[in-house]
């Protein structure tokens, strides 16, 4: 059973943003396959939803001049895979967008949905952690850029002030040769959320990033930093270091989906996993050099 | 026997106009002027109700009538067996979900503002939600009479005799989960009062003509002023058998003379549907040192929830086939079906044996691994033949097809080749296992029961015949194997065939579309009534045409009289002039076994489906997680009359069974339920789903139609245990709660 809602289609940013500001009940609609879903449970009851599917950029994808890229808002799950798929360094994206519901799901569901929505267990967030992803939210009157890392506050809560609106993603061109890995525990292959979700960003310069979703209140950047050997010269003890790091960072609940125990025990499978996926990566792009 | 039509793989009638939507469920349906209908549902387990008031909600605009237990002209209460479930309760509630009220208003919008301004003032009771707890003498009684709905003891043999001379005894306990059909279409459908004064009702059902029953008796109606239409009905598997919404549709319609819907939501059938019974299942199963099965002890504790149902009838079906497809000389098996506060139990595909068949099939795994010997050397050994003793010492004297299945599962290439596809998993951390299991699943509805089948055949004017049976199609596909059986007799194409099932204003009473009954016995009707319809047609026109009867003969598209060939439009047009008309009605009642098993009303069945599942999974050793690979399926069908009717049948099971073994719990802590969606309620997707193989074993069963039996329920039981002893293959952990969830088997990994 659906609250009453209008259905709002503003023709710019600004208009966008001015009518959010004056509606605090009003809520962005992009694909809809979560903020509908949660309509008909009455679990939310917005006075509007605004499309902003229209507005100019919002579902493009392109990269810019500096190598960098830019994703609308409101891009589909899908069009981001192809966009990116077979670019290195963004392969955690590429494999988090490809996780989230099914096919037809990942054809409406946006990438700014996903983050929006700030559910600890969105596929999407940790891959943008890893990838140092900026936000560029748009105000009534300004504008600002925010690292994804700041944009998660609680479940469910992000940094947005009143009318401001994600309008796009920005991901940083990555050096060369960036790998990434997503991996993802759940209890399907296709459609289930997250139990947990493991995000893995190897740099060059022996600098890596772990990202992790659904084992605390907000996804979570759990380390970045320079270990002592390349992906190259990986070893198993780097590992097991970088595991036992990041394994104190998380703080996992138990529910339906996964106990808290599963939770604490799949972070260590997973980013063992995707340090085995990411060095064999490093390693065949080398060889492919 | 040369036959044209049986065992085809013919399309199915229904199957374009399904893909592309045009087919409409009864809860698609919708009427100018219609009302919509909610049912107000208890928020407690157990609970008084000290008060209701609905003043506020009838004054509600747009509600046009609040109904409670006062507004219930007849008997407030249904169930097939026992009725001690009420329509609408009056002084107490026993699940969360219990129907309390039931109103009818101008929009969806303004019922569910209104069931919001319905007061009900409760008194809390405890709750009992442990069946063992609930058999104690000093637990709270949820009904008068007490929580055991029923128990039973089965003895024969000497079991402590027999288990003395064993070589090996495993005793093992096994508990099951409590699954829900999760079908396509949740209950709902539309009810109206006719001009003729006839309240119909569209609900997908599987028995309309019973549902007429529970109706009427409900609303103090006499039986021909309703009538049930149900069909095409989005799945049923059971969870359709019983009352689900039809009583509040009919009331609503009653009431207000207006026609009324009313669909559940998702979870709100999660909610209140019918799930599998959760069983507690102690085996202890002795065998000799060859691996001949000796002697088995088998206690089952069902937990049927707040209401009785079929639960009585499934306790006896489950012990039954307590022994799976095998032999055991000496057996005692006592079983107890308690009423709880959790939700409610009742019919769901396989009735009591998937539960029972998981357990034993894991037993004689242990034995083979205890006695060193081949697991499909000791299911062969002791497989069940026609003459053998069945599980509660019943002779059975039909076509029993495990030993046959299992010789055909052996023969798969997946068996046969286990070693090579276990050789290699994908990763290092992953392993392999195959496992075995074969499943006997008795059709019909047993000893006391009336189960009968009847049909019509008629010749229309329009050079068609058209069939007519009860059994609704629910998804199953009986139309098409009716009017393949139809065509086979009269002689026709299978195109020349309609099919009518599931209407009580169109068809005969042909009992239910369950328990893998329906070619069976309606099958067996058709064969009766169209070869009635054959000789009316043959001396019909030898008589018009002046021509031997033996020279008249029904073609594919031509009747041939003599040197004459007459099309069927003139057949038609020759027999059914002046108001003559060429129809005839069948009937089949089934046979009976020869004496009762003492002290299980119901009980022996006659005919038995078997089925044996071969699966391939592989483990992840450091996850927990369990993919299935590959599944093959021998399938006993007697002779089958659909191929590709078997083939979905077998498919659609490998895949329900498959979600019991793996995933597929309703998940209810303290009353409440949780798995309200299929967010929580985990049924394997598409992409979980791996190739599955069907192989035919035609053990022609001489009393079924062209020599079928049923195979609706036995496709979906052994796959369950294959898969568990597939995992034990691969990692060791012996899987003895269902289902072997992530979680589960992760922990099993760590305690080994």
């Amino acid at each position: 059973m659906f609250n009453k809602f209008d259905y709002v289609v503003p023709t710019s940013w600004a208009d966008a943003c001015s009518f959010m500001a004056s509606h605090p009940t009003a809520m962005i609609y992009a694909g809809g396959t979560d903020i509908l879903v949660r309509c008909r449970e009455g679990r939310l009851l917005p006075s509007h939803l605004v499309d902003i599917k229209g507005l100019p950029g919002a579902t493009a994808i392109a990269q810019a001049e500096d190598g960098s890229i830019v994703i609308g808002a409101a891009t589909p799950l899908n069009a981001i895979e192809r966009f990116l798929k077979g670019k290195a360094g963004y392969e955690a994206l590429v494999q988090a967008a490809h996780v989230v519901g099914s096919w037809q799901i990942r054809n409406r569901a946006s990438v700014g949905g996903n983050i929006c929505n700030a559910s600890p267990a969105a596929d999407t967030a940790p891959a943008l952690l890893v990838l140092e992803a900026t936000l560029r939210l748009v105000g009534p009157s300004d504008e600002r850029i925010l690292p994804v890392g700041e944009f998660f506050l609680a479940p469910g809560k992000t940094a947005l002030l009143p009318g401001e609106i994600l309008r796009s993603i920005v991901l940083p061109a990555p050096a060369e040769p960036t790998v990434s890995i997503y991996l993802k525990a759940a209890r399907t292959k296709a459609v289930d959320l997250a139990q947990v979700g493991v995000a893995l960003l190897m740099l060059p310069d022996k600098n890596v990033r772990v990202a992790l979703g659904a084992v605390a209140p907000v996804p979570l950047l759990a380390w970045s930093g320079r270990q002592s050997a390349p992906p190259a010269n990986w070893t198993t003890e780097e590992t097991e270091r970088l595991v036992s790091v990041v394994e104190q960072m998380v703080a996992p609940i138990t529910d339906l989906r996964a106990t808290a125990d599963y939770r604490r025990h799949m972070v260590g499978v997973l980013l063992r996993r995707a340090v085995g996926q990411a060095t064999l990566l490093h390693q065949e792009r080398g060889e492919g050099r | 026997m040369n036959l044209r039509w049986i065992g085809k793989p013919i399309p199915r009638q229904d199957a374009w106009t399904k893909v592309t939507g045009e087919a409409r469920y009864m809860s698609d349906l919708s009427m100018p002027n219609m009302l919509w209908g909610r049912v107000l549902r208890s928020p407690h387990p157990h609970a008084l109700i000290k008060s209701l008031d609905i003043s506020e909600a009838v004054a509600c605009p747009g509600v046009v009538t609040v109904l409670t237990h006062h507004d219930v002209p007849g008997l407030n209460a249904y169930g097939i067996v026992v009725q001690d479930q009420p329509v609408l309760c009056s002084d107490k509630v026993r699940f969360v979900g219990d129907a309390v009220a039931v109103l009818a208003a101008e929009s969806k919008e303004a019922a569910a503002h209104a069931l919001e301004l319905i007061k009900v003032e409760y008194e809390l009771l405890p709750g009992v939600f442990d069946p063992e707890v609930a058999m104690q003498q000093s637990s709270p009684a949820i009904h008068a009479k007490g929580n055991v709905l029923r128990h039973s003891k089965v003895h024969h043999g000497d079991v402590e005799a027999a288990f003395a001379d064993s070589a090996v005894v495993v005793e093992r306990e096994y508990r099951t989960s409590r699954p829900i059909s999760a079908f396509l279409e949740t209950e709902g459908g539309m009810a109206m009062f006719g001009a003729d004064g006839v309240l119909t009702v569209y609900c997908g059902a599987q028995y309309p003509d019973r549902d007429v029953i529970q109706v009427a008796r409900a609303l103090g109606l006499e039986r021909d002023k309703v009538r049930m239409v149900s069909s095409l009905v989005g799945g049923g598997f059971g969870g359709k058998d019983e009352i689900t919404v039809q009583i509040y549709l009919a009331l609503l319609a009653l009431n207000t003379k207006r026609p009324v819907k009313l669909v559940l939501s998702r979870e709100e059938s999660m909610v209140t549907g019918w799930k599998k019974h959760p069983m507690i299942v102690r085996m202890k199963t002795g065998a000799s040192i060859d691996g001949t099965l000796l002697a088995h002890e088998v206690s089952i504790i069902s937990d049927t929830g707040a209401y009785a149902s079929l639960g009585g009838t499934i306790l006896h079906s489950a012990m039954e086939h307590c022994s799976g497809p095998y032999r055991v000389p000496n057996v005692k098996v006592e079983g107890h079906c308690v009423y709880t506060n959790n939700s409610i139990s009742g019919a769901m595909r396989g009735f009591g044996v998937n539960q029972v068949t998981f357990a034993m099939e894991t037993q004689m795994d242990i034995l083979a691994e205890e006695l060193g010997l081949d697991r499909l050397d000791i299911r062969l050994k002791n497989g069940l033949k026609d003459g053998d003793k069945g599980a509660l010492g019943s002779l059975l004297v039909t076509a029993m097809g495990p030993v046959q299945t299992l010789q055909a599962a052996g023969q798969t290439e997946l068996w046969s080749q286990r070693e090579t596809y276990k050789a290699e998993p994908s990763r290092p951390w992953k392993k392999r296992g195959v496992g075995l299991a074969a499943a006997i699943k008795g059709c019909g509805l047993g000893f006391r029961m009336p189960d009968f089948g009847a049909a019509s055949v008629e010749l229309l004017p329009s050079g068609f015949f058209r069939v007519r049976v009860g059994c609704p199609e629910i998804g199953q596909g009986n139309t098409i194997a009716f009017a393949q059986m139809a065509a086979e007799v009269l002689g026709c194409s299978v195109d020349q065939v309609e099919v009518v099932t599931g209407d009580t204003g169109e068809t005969p009473d042909s009992g239910t579309s369950t328990a893998s009954r329906s070619i069976y016995v309606a099958g067996n009707a058709i064969i009766d009534a169209a070869t009635k319809v054959v000789e009316l047609v043959e001396q019909g026109i030898s008589a018009r045409l002046v021509v031997d009867v033996e020279e008249v003969e029904l073609g594919e598209a031509e009747v041939r009289a003599g040197d004459a060939i007459l099309s069927y439009l003139d057949v038609a047009a020759l027999l059914l002039q002046n108001g003559q008309t060429c129809y005839a009605s069948g009937r089949f009642d089934a046979p009976k076994a020869t004496e009762e098993v003492p002290s299980v009303y119901g009980l022996p069945h006659l005919v038995f489906g078997t089925n044996a599942h071969v699966a391939l999974v592989e483990v992840d050793t450091m996850t927990g997680q369990v993919e299935v690979l590959r599944i093959s399926a021998v399938s006993d069908a007697g002779r089958v009359i659909n191929l590709q009717g078997l083939e979905g049948q077998s498919e659609g099971g490998a895949v329900m069974g498959m979600g019991y073994a793996l995933t597929e719990d309703i998940i209810i802590d303290q009353g409440m339920v949780r798995t309200l969606n299929f967010n929580n309620y985990i049924i394997p997707t598409a992409m979980d789903t791996p190739p599955i193989s069907t192989t035919v074993v035609e053990v022609v069963e001489k009393t079924g139609p062209f020599g079928a039996k049923g195979v609706g329920e036995v496709v979906c039981i052994s796959i369950t245990p294959a898969i568990t002893n597939a995992i034990y293959d691969a990692v060791k952990v012996r899987v003895t709660e269902l289902p072997a969830t992530i979680e589960r088997v992760l922990a099993g990994l760590q305690d080994g």
